[in-house]
């Protein structure tokens, strides 16, 4: 169990910041994912941290040692790569076997560990195989062990179920929680997939362009972006641009519509863009009771959910409601409410979507 | 009709690349005392003229020492050279590449001249060090094009991943990387080794008094139209066959297509 510094850390190439100023306190024992869209940089931080990529500026420290000039192979960490990265020549054995091998343990040693290693991730019967003979699933788990057999001080993961289909991928997410649990150990995960960062971590960090955007619990970022850039990476949202009210627990739109909100923590008047997540948008059959009336444009059938596309004074807006039998249809009237604390303020102005 | 127009013509271009070659195979087996097609009758007796003949075993030894020590040379130098030129980030690479691989398009005459007055001038003219020095330099093209799209062809996160694990550089190369490119490692090593054996321009020039199969058949010729030439042709022709059989083998085995190569 380690921790994990970033200070200042940056990648450069000539001019363009490939990773810019990213500074990031992992601590013992904790899983944080790096989220971003692809080209954000989230990859170059993984590959800095593992001693792969140079940095340009900053430092790294892991359980307290400076890595920030040390060579990959001496940095005890645990690496995972979308690619699985098997040696391909090699039976599974033979990879799990292979970190312990180049650190000069002995066989008797070597075989006990590799065995555990391989029943931890329930492999423990394919020792013999190789790599081509195993499914992309059971490739993954070879590289997850193989990444844990020498008892790293962090575990890296590159998108590791990136190339799984999506039954297997949220198999092998719980199975990856559970090792991670299990084994306590720091780790961090890099991903594109909200859904992925969100259920996996206890912290999520979001990158773009090289910088770091947010660093939050899942739901506190879901919930409580910090920009508008944030707000869209991590789902659908409704937005709502105006101004605050004079209570400064509502949004006062261009047309008039009152959009009561949280504590602004603004003058009144300071032009806002706020969001409301579709969820916590409730529709009410009443076209009286709520908070805007609404009409329903469209309604989409999902098994789990309906989701609602419905106009209303306050723009276009979506609604995610449970898929029961009472849906509405389009055309009918109804009243939208939500929570004023749902209605979170994300930027100051008018942010155009990132 | 157009398929079998496209077929038809196809063997004839395919027979006429090969025929003139091919035919020397029959009338190595010739019992005439010259050069005779239909051959008259069977016999071995040109390869035991070729065999016997300790200047044509002279020069078959020759052939062999400087391609086995320059084939072996270009294949170290060569995938050294493969290695930094896909992996590395630095600045020219495409221009030091056309370095590499320019003695496969560049005409053997000049390099043939240019080798010549250099060796004239530090003194490995007419010398062993100067032929294997010579043909490797002309092996070196064939082990960087099959090394560079062999290393290409590997995923470098496995590279990374060994590192990562506490593998040493060195480690990595002899353990994971090597291991990995054996079948191209060979090919390539096959390639250069045919490039050698079958070079009579540049040999030519810098050889002095080196004799080489190639060169003296070549010297042969000139003289007299002697049907040894036709044993030697055969042995060449099936050598080559043999050894581009086994690299097909190879790089297929290596998972590289030999349309990536060319």
């Amino acid at each position: 169990m380690s921790s994990i510094h970033l200070k200042g850390v940056s990648r450069h190439y000539g001019a363009f910041a490939a990773v810019d100023d990213v500074s990031l306190d992992v601590e013992p024992g904790e899983f944080v994912t790096i989220l971003g869209p692809s080209g954000s940089g989230k990859t170059t931080v993984l590959t800095m941290i593992a001693g792969l990529n140079q940095l340009t500026g900053g430092s790294i420290h892991i359980g307290g040692r400076d890595v920030t000039a040390l060579p990959a192979a001496q940095r005890n960490i645990g690496l995972v790569f979308q690619s699985y990265a098997l040696f391909p020549h090699m039976t599974v054995f033979d990879n799990v076997a292979f970190p312990l091998s180049v650190r000069g343990i002995g066989a008797t040693e070597t075989r006990r560990r590799v065995e555990e290693a391989l029943a931890r991730v329930r492999l423990d019967t394919f020792g013999r195989r190789k790599p081509s003979q195993l499914s992309g699933g059971q490739q993954q788990r070879v590289a997850l062990a193989r990444a844990i057999v020498f008892q790293p001080d962090i575990l890296l993961l590159d998108e590791p179920l990136g190339a799984l289909d999506r039954k297997l991928r949220e198999e092998v997410q719980v199975e990856l929680r559970r090792l991670q649990r299990s084994l306590g150990i720091t780790t961090i995960l890099v991903t594109h997939d909200q859904e992925e960062a969100l259920s996996l971590s206890d912290r999520i960090v979001v990158l773009d362009h090289g910088k770091v955007q947010q660093i939050a619990a899942p739901q506190n970022a879901y919930l409580r972006p910090s920009n508008r850039f944030v707000a869209d990476f991590l789902g659908a949202a409704n937005v709502f641009e105006g101004r605050v009210g004079s209570d400064e627990r509502s949004i006062v739109m261009d047309g008039g519509t009152v959009i009561p909100c949280g504590a602004a923590a603004r003058r009144p008047g300071t032009p806002v863009t706020a969001i409301l997540r579709p969820e916590r948008l409730i529709l009410a059959a009443d076209e009286a009771i709520g908070i805007v009336p609404a009409m329903i444009t469209e309604s989409v059938y999902l098994g789990q959910f309906v989701r609602y596309h419905v106009e209303t004074p306050a723009g276009p807006m979506i609604a995610v409601a449970p898929g029961g039998n009472n849906g509405f249809a389009p055309g009918a009237r109804v009243s939208a409410t939500w929570q004023p604390d749902d209605v979170w303020i994300v930027a100051d102005g008018a942010a155009p979507p990132a | 009709m157009t398929r079998f127009l496209l077929a038809a013509s196809g063997v004839l271009v395919l027979a006429f690349l090969c025929l003139p070659a091919l035919i020397v195979i029959p009338m190595s087996f010739s019992s005439a005392n010259s050069l005779e097609f239909p051959p008259p009758g069977f016999s071995l007796r040109w390869y035991e003229s070729f065999l016997g003949d300790p200047r044509w075993v002279a020069a078959l030894k020759n052939s062999a020492l400087i391609a086995l020590v320059s084939s072996t040379i270009a294949l170290l130098l060569g995938s050294l050279a493969a290695y930094g030129l896909v992996r590395g980030t630095f600045r020219g690479r495409a221009l030091i590449e056309g370095v590499f691989i320019a003695p496969l398009v560049v005409p053997s005459v000049i390099i043939a001249v240019a080798l010549y007055i250099f060796f004239a001038r530090i003194g490995l003219l007419g010398s062993l060090p100067g032929l294997i020095i010579g043909h490797t330099v002309l092996g070196v093209p064939y082990v960087v094009l099959v090394m560079s799209v062999a290393i290409r062809s590997f995923d470098h996160r496995i590279e990374q991943v060994a590192l990562s694990l506490g593998a040493s550089t060195t480690t990595m190369f002899r353990r994971v990387l090597l291991p990995n490119m054996l079948p191209s490692v060979f090919a390539a090593w096959i390639f250069a080794l045919i490039a050698s054996f079958d070079e009579v321009i540049v040999t030519h020039f810098i050889a002095g008094p080196y004799d080489t199969v190639p060169k003296r058949m070549f010297n042969e010729l000139v003289l007299q139209v002697n049907p040894t030439i036709t044993a030697i042709a055969t042995l060449l022709i099936a050598l080559s066959v043999v050894a581009i059989g086994i690299v097909v083998l190879l790089l297929r085995r290596g998972g590289v297509k030999i349309q990536s190569l060319t």
